[in-house]
This record gives structure tokens, sequence and C-alpha cells, in this order.
């Protein structure tokens, strides 16, 4: 008997495994459900094969809102600029550094692909986790007094240290490669904020909406929607005034794109680059001309 | 692999939940200059205006000598602005060193006043815009 139920057991393995190789050969990641690791001013699911160098640009004009007199926010100030360089020490990891002018933000970035969308749809959609850290760079002496309190009630207010200066992202991205001409792609994020002016939220949970429409072979139009939500149990604000709150981000623009190298250019609402700024800091509104130029660049190298 | 991936995974989590604050910025208390007041302190052009412009190269990045009008240096500072087209001594608010840079203005986009120093160059402009 015993003889037995160990043949079924060694039976039943060997097929399960013939049966899982099969499939694992067959069953592929789809290819290429966004150009880049970055759309606009997002991150997409990708995550770029092990051993290869990101190098990314961003760079925002200022505001159209003076239209050709500034040539549509070239000439303007308050312009921003990242410069990002990411790098994939192993399979599905990536790890980066960035450098943001508003606000001299230094950001340390993790990407993680957790699930990989495959061509026969035994996963039907990639899953990726991002993370960012990034610090406060400024003068204390240009923030406010350069002191921080840990109440808004009657305690001692100190320098501000280190730990102030932090922020941090945390999202979850499932994408969705439709078909070749469509990728949609969904993400819900968490900010939090250690140091925030008076009238201010730490915490800001976000959903991003973004998606790829394909033209041609090379180019493809772009768009992206970012909103913070106002959720009154997560906010310490005792009034609820709207110019308080972060505005929804809306960009949209084309992308040509080659096997190593993309090129964005967009048109969009918040000043910010990285995804904290733009989540907590946002008071461009979309609908009353707080559009600006912007484009992305990034360059990939293999090793 | 599979220890570095938990590795990472505990680092990247560690930066992600450790240490969060929740302070708040101190916001500046902006002083009150009653213009009205005769025994009112005198804002001093050399200690408090000047150091305005020059502490951190604020203004001087570029309002330097030589370079973008008006020459905001220590030494420069009164005589350039020390004219109609930047000082109105009939209403001070429209005097275009308070008016063009105060924080709620939309020109002078560079740099702003904070609210304190704009109050600073107000109340000074107000006491007579002397070069004390």
């Amino acid at each position: 008997m015993k003889k037995y139920i160990l043949f079924l057991i060694l039976f039943a393995s060997i097929i399960f495994n013939t049966f899982a190789q099969e499939t694992k050969e067959k069953d592929k990641p789809v290819s290429a459900t966004f150009e880049s690791g970055y759309l606009i001013d997002n991150q997409t699911v990708i995550v770029p094969d092990v051993k290869t160098l990101e190098y990314a640009i961003q760079h925002k004009f200022g505001s159209m809102d003076n239209g050709k007199s500034d040539l549509w926010g070239i000439y303007s100030p308050g312009a921003n600029i990242r410069l990002g360089l990411n790098y994939v020490p192993i399979k599905n990891v990536q790890l980066g550094i960035g450098a943001t002018k508003k606000y001299m933000y230094t950001d340390f970035n993790a990407k993680w692909a957790v699930l990989k969308q495959t061509e026969k749809n035994k996963i039907p959609v990639s899953v990726t986790l991002y993370g960012v850290l990034a610090i406060d760079g400024r003068n204390a002496n240009s923030i406010e007094t350069g002191k921080v309190v840990s109440t808004k009630g009657p305690t001692l207010p100190y320098y501000i240290k280190l730990d102030d200066r932090l922020s941090y992202f945390s999202q979850m991205i499932i994408a969705r490669k439709f078909s070749d001409w469509l990728s949609l792609q969904v993400a819900a994020s968490f900010t939090h904020y250690n140091m925030v002016g008076w009238d201010n939220d730490h915490d800001k949970i976000g959903l991003h909406f973004n998606g790829r429409i394909k033209l041609s072979q090379q180019s493809s139009f772009i768009f992206n929607y970012d909103h913070p939500l106002k959720i009154k149990n997560i906010s310490e604000q005792y009034e609820w005034i709207d110019a308080n709150h972060p505005l929804p981000n809306l960009c949209f623009g084309v992308e040509i794109a080659t096997y190593t190298h993309a090129f964005q250019i967009y048109v969009g609402t918040a000043d910010g680059i990285i995804p904290q700024d733009i989540m907590m800091n946002n008071r461009n509104d979309w609908r009353d001309k707080g559009l600006a130029i912007g484009f992305t660049i990034t360059r990939l190298w293999m090793f | 692999m599979k220890i570095l991936k938990l590795f990472f995974a505990i680092v990247a989590l560690s930066f992600l939940f450790n240490g969060c604050l929740y302070n708040f910025v101190v916001p500046e208390d902006v002083p009150v200059i009653n213009p009205d007041d005769p025994n009112a302190p005198q804002i001093s052009f050399a200690t408090q205006i000047v150091p305005i412009f020059t502490s951190g190269n604020n203004c001087t990045s570029c309002h330097n000598t030589g370079g973008q009008i008006p020459d905001l240096t220590a030494e420069n500072a009164f005589s350039a602005l020390n004219s109609t087209r930047y000082i109105n001594s009939s209403s001070p608010e429209e005097s275009k060193i308070y008016a063009w840079i105060q924080p709620d203005s939309d020109s002078h986009l560079q740099k702003k006043y904070t609210a304190t120093e704009a109050v600073i160059i107000l109340g000074w402009i107000q006491q007579g815009a002397k070069n004390n």
C-alpha cells in the first residue's frame, strides 16, 4: 500500500512538473507595456532588464499663464528640473537617486516589479511597488522662521532637523497592456511629509490614472491624472478651506521612443516633479490657466 | 538571491515607515509697524534694510554692481533706490521696491520678500526712506 502511495505521489509530481515547465516556457511576460520607467512625471510598471542604467532628465517650464509675452512659459521664471539616475542591480528591482531644483529635493527611490502581465493572461496585470524618500534641502532660513513645533498647541519650537526635512511617497501601480496600441495604468499612493505649513496635512492618499495610446511604431499619445483625495478622517484641519488642499494634476503629451530612449513632451499642471511634491504641494488649477510645458528624456545603457 | 531581495524589501520598507513625524513649520511672526505713531522705533536702512538684500546673496545675486538694476549691494543700495522710480513717498504702498516684490504680487517671480521683510521695507518708506 505504502509503495502504491509513494508511486502515485511521484507520478503526480512528475506530471505536474512537466506541465508547469510547459506553461512556463510558453507564457512569457508581455513586452513593453510602456516605453520607459517614466510617464511624464509618474512612474510606470516597467523595470528595465537587470544591470541597466537609466538616466532621466525631467524639466518643466514656467506657467503658460502670460501667453505669448513670455513664449508660453519658456522665458518665464518658476521652471523646475530633475536629474535622475536609476540602476537595476537585481532582476525586477530598481534603485535610483535624483536631484530636483524646487525645494532642492534630493530623492532616493526604489521600484519592485512584483508581477508581470503574461501573454496568455495567466497573470492579467502587471503590479509594481514604488517608494520615494526625499530630503528637502533648502536653507532653514528660507523656510518661514526655520523652526518647527510638534503640535499646534503651546509647545516649544526647535530648529529644523534632518528628520523634519524628510518626506515619503509609496505607491502601488497596476497596469495592463490591452493591445499593441493601448496600455492603461491605475495606482494608489500614500504621501507623508514630516514637516508641513501651518494649515496643511501631513498625510495624503492619492489615486492615479495614466495611459498610452500608440499612434505609430515610435510615437504615442500619453496622459496622466493624479488626484489627491480630501479625506476628513485623516485630515488635521479644523476648518475645511479649499485653498488648503492640493489640486489634481493633469498632464498630456506626445512620446517618441526608440529601443533605449524615450522623449516625452507634454503640457501639465503641477510645477513639482517628484511625486510627493505633486501630491502635496500642487496649487495650480488646470481649469484656470495653471498649465506649463515640460519634457522628460530617458536613456538606457545596458551593461 | 532571495535573501538579497528580502533584504532590499526590508530596507525599502524601513525607509518608508521609519521616523514619521507630524511637525508644523512655525509661521513668521509678522511685526506690526504703525506709520502714524511718532514714537515707533525707527527702521534703520543700514542694519535692517540692507541685510534683506545682501544676506545669502538674496537679491544681490542678480542686483549687483554692473548687473541688473537697481544695484542693491550695501555700498550702492541707497543711491540706487533713492529715486521716484522705486520710492513713492506720497503713497508708500505703491513704491516699486515694495509693491513689485511683496509676497502677494504676481510680479518679480524670481524671488519675493517674506511677509516680515515686506513689512519692514514698507515701514522704512513710510518713515521717510532715510539713509540711516
